[in-house]
């Protein structure tokens, strides 16, 4: 059982920790664009 | 495999039949271009999840299958998400909350949990193109029929002509003073819509179960 939950616990941060990565590489790709954006809405 | 493609477009469409993830059919039905702009964020987020799922499913343990699960179609919302607010921020101010709603859209964590956990990882990336065809199928029918009967007009491009360079909006036939009609535009005509739509397919379905 404890075997068990130790398992979850790290696929869990593993899989979390990629899904970030990916995240963040997205983030950075497209924040110039929605900086512009935002730019150009406030002017 | 072709079964599995058939079954989500037509035997099992999600909108017609399963009568999954109604939410934002009903709210974004209103224009063609918010239903391809909805319909194609779904296909993406079902297609990654499905193709991830399929590839983990071994590793997951039992009892945190699902967080894992919307972990992954939180990931791809928010993937989706970003891009339409950096390339179409119009459409992505009209989608709204119906875009971060896909995470709990029950088609898509429905696939994930009842197919793509236990299927191969072709056969999931298969049934995911299927159901997310059949999804865009639906969604666009409503759409075309709220907005020609509603508004009187289809627009295939209007906010997305910044991107493509395209403006298609149509106007079909001359007002009059009954055409067109307004209740379909709003949310009670989705609802009243999407009502007929569905009859209207089911005896379709019935006539030809019948012929046979």
């Amino acid at each position: 059982m404890k075997k068990e939950v130790l398992k979850g616990i790290i696929v869990f941060t593993i899989i979390g920790f990629l899904c970030s990565l990916l995240l963040f590489w997205v983030y950075e790709t497209t924040k110039p664009q929605i900086e512009y954006i935002n730019r150009g809405v406030l002017l | 495999m072709k079964d599995n493609f058939l079954k989500g477009v037509i035997k099992e469409n999600p909108i017609f039949v399963l009568l999954l993830g109604l939410c934002p059919v009903l709210a974004v039905s209103t224009t063609v271009e918010n239903a391809i702009v909805m319909s194609l964020s779904v296909l993406f987020v079902l297609l990654g999840s499905n193709l991830m799922v399929s590839l983990i499913k071994n590793l997951v343990p039992n009892h945190i299958r699902i967080p894992v699960y919307i972990l992954i179609i939180a990931t791809l919302v928010t993937i989706t998400e970003l891009v339409l607010k950096a390339y179409t921020p119009d459409l992505y101010r009209i989608l709204g909350i119906y875009i971060p709603l896909i995470v709990v859209n029950c088609l898509v964590l429905g696939r994930a949990v009842g197919f793509a956990s236990k299927e191969g990882v072709l056969v999931s990336i298969v049934d995911a193109v299927g159901f997310g065809l059949g999804f865009m199928i639906g969604i666009v029918m409503l759409a075309i029929f709220r907005e020609v009967l509603g508004n009187n007009t289809i627009t295939i491009m209007d906010n997305l002509s910044k991107i493509t360079g395209y403006k298609m909006v149509y106007q079909l036939i001359p007002n009059t003073n009954i055409f067109p009609v307004g209740l379909l535009i709003t949310p009670a005509g989705a609802f009243i819509s999407l009502g007929l739509l569905s009859g209207i397919l089911k005896m379709i379905q019935n006539k030809r179960r019948e012929e046979r």
